[in-house]
């Protein structure tokens, strides 16, 4: 079983995120590999520890700085990687970005892609349905479980109502819910090993996408960026514990009619 | 004239929470587009059916009530081919992502996802959405042709949504069956375990609460308060509670009219889950501690001493 891996290098959210004038302010921010692309990669590296898959291929549609990110996925046990670089495809929106990897898929003929549940930046969690849904492939989001070999696979995935288990037959691609693993860390052998893994670097017409990604393909065109409306502040008390102990009574008495 | 079409949820053999508050949203697109509201129900029932009166017409797709992504999707791709309508909303659930991403591949339309809301200026749709975890909201623009959006749970209240008769309605065909995707089973969550998203009060314990045996603190004020105990992911993790009580973006959401935060720090993903709770206590020794930041009232202290006065008082 070949596995397909996309993943993204985002700004770290963990950090203060913060707007300027309408844009997100991306100075002096840390990138990161998006934690359920993570999830992902480590999802198909135990497949291939246990030898039910033979090769873990991760690709990334980014910029240069996009490759660190892709030595860190083959650090932590991918095979080789795919960096679709293009400046052509700066400014993508989801559909743009499915585009390109269903153009990937259609070259390298994966069994399974193994891709986030969503990215870490945007929460958008289009990506890989979209791709999916252009290769013609099934598509199960929201995985926390995958048993089986192949060529069928047992999925359980969060459903709206309870965990969902669903037979796929293979080729197809699923996203993976953070709860499907704990990513392991890459170790220093690990890293060393990825600084001589192959890493290709292809552009769009390579993959003969040319025109199909990039802001001016984007259907979907971002207006502007706003933080959130301010909430009024709330009411910090403190003092002695039998002091804000009463406060938080009257509280629960008032706000809510819960006692008293 | 363009019309928004809304994607009824059904979970259970019920309309879904989520069904009420889009048909909300929808009305107020609908004004600003100039068409009317139908709903689209794919695999419900005549009941369900029922409870649609918010929607000026439902469109009935015939399919297996177990939802299968595959099928639903191509049943819902048929309406829309047919009918062409401007909106397409769904939830921002696992079910309505599947449908609207699909969608959006297949038939080219622009699209917004977790929408808190929708509206129409200038002849373009346009959608506001949260991102880098709720710490930024961004407006897309959608155009004026057709589009999908899914919205995110809780933007509006629901009630606005409910109203009983059946709308008129017409026949959207049968959903083809699925070829490689097959639905074996659901699994629930433990029978007999309280559903902390149907809770008035929820005493929740994150990592300040220490050790196991403490959570017994926190146990004994929610009986008292005649509250559910739910927990942040680190207690979930070190299985000191069951999954059922999770609140956050990988367990549950929440909103309890009293969300009392015992010694949670509120990590983004946390926050996510209980953020729209009508009133939030926060009791935590770090002054500093993200949970202030949503918390209508927050005590900076130790939890236990806070909870020893409060059953004191009680």
């Amino acid at each position: 079983m070949k596995i397909l891996v996309p993943v993204k290098q985002v700004m770290d959210v963990e950090l203060n995120v913060r707007v300027a004038a309408g844009k997100v302010v991306e100075d002096g921010m840390t990138l990161v590999l998006s934690k359920w692309d993570e999830n992902a990669l480590e999802a198909a590296v135990q497949l291939k520890e246990a030898g039910t898959a033979s090769e873990v291929v991760v690709v990334t549609v980014g910029p240069e700085s996009a490759g660190e990110t892709l030595r860190k996925a083959m650090a932590m046990g991918a095979d080789r990687a795919v960096h679709v670089l293009d400046p052509a495809a700066d400014g993508s929106d989801s559909l743009g970005v499915a585009r390109v990897l269903a153009a990937l898929g259609a070259k390298e003929k994966p069994d399974l892609i193994l891709a986030g549940l969503q990215a870490q930046d945007t929460d958008m969690g289009g990506v890989g349905p979209m791709t999916a849904e252009l290769m013609g492939i099934p598509c199960l989001s929201n995985v926390t479980k995958i048993e089986g070999t192949g060529p069928t696979l047992t999925i359980h995935r969060r459903g709206d109502q309870g965990r969902e288990v669903i037979a796929v037959t293979l080729p197809a691609l699923i996203t993976a819910n953070d709860s499907l693993n704990q990513p392991r860390l890459a170790s220093l052998k690990g890293i060393m090993m990825a600084k001589k893994k192959p890493m290709d670097t292809l552009t769009l017409e390579n993959l003969g996408a040319a025109g199909v990604a990039g802001a001016a393909h984007a259907l979907t065109q971002i207006a502007e960026f706003q933080p959130p409306a301010a909430r009024a502040a709330g009411r910090k008390f403190t003092g002695e514990p039998e002091v804000i102990a009463k406060e938080v009574f009257d509280l629960l008495v008032k706000e809510a009619k819960l006692v008293g | 004239m363009g019309d928004v079409y809304v994607v009824a949820e059904h979970l259970n053999g019920e309309l879904a929470e989520m069904t009420f508050e889009m048909l909300v949203h929808a009305r107020g697109l609908a004004g600003g587009v100039g068409g009317s509201v139908t709903a689209v129900l794919i695999g419900g029932t005549d009941a369900m059916a029922a409870k649609l009166g918010a929607a000026d017409k439902v469109i009935r797709v015939a399919a297996e009530a177990d939802y299968n992504p595959d099928t639903y999707a191509a049943g819902l791709k048929a309406v829309v081919d047919a009918k062409k309508p401007q909106v397409v909303m769904a939830g921002n659930t696992s079910q309505g992502m599947d449908l609207a991403n699909a969608l959006s591949a297949r038939n080219n339309m622009p699209m917004a996802a977790a929408c808190l809301k929708v509206s129409a200026a200038g002849g373009n749709v346009h959608a506001v959405s949260q991102l880098y975890g709720g710490k930024m909201n961004v407006t897309s623009n959608l155009g004026s042709g057709p589009c999908v959006v899914t919205v995110a749970a809780g933007a509006v209240s629901a009630d606005g949504g409910r109203k009983d008769g059946a709308p008129a309605s017409e026949d959207g065909g049968k959903a083809p069956a699925a070829t490689k995707l097959r639905f074996k089973k659901l699994i629930q969550p433990e029978k007999g375990d309280v559903d902390i998203t149907t809770q008035d009060v929820l005493v929740a314990v994150g990592r300040g609460i220490g050790k196991k045996e403490d959570i017994e603190v926190a146990v004994e004020l929610a009986d008292k308060l005649k509250a559910a105990v739910a927990a942040s992911r680190p207690i979930i993790d070190a299985g000191w509670m069951p999954k059922s009580r999770q609140v956050g973006k990988s367990g549950l959401k929440v909103k309890p009219k009293v969300y009392l935060a015992l010694g949670i720090s509120g990590a983004p993903e946390h926050l996510e889950g209980m953020k729209n709770s009508a009133t939030i206590i926060a009791v935590n020794t770090d002054k500093n501690a993200p949970i202030f930041d949503v918390a209508h009232y927050g005590l900076v202290g130790d939890l236990f001493d806070v909870v020893e006065e409060m059953m004191d008082e009680l």
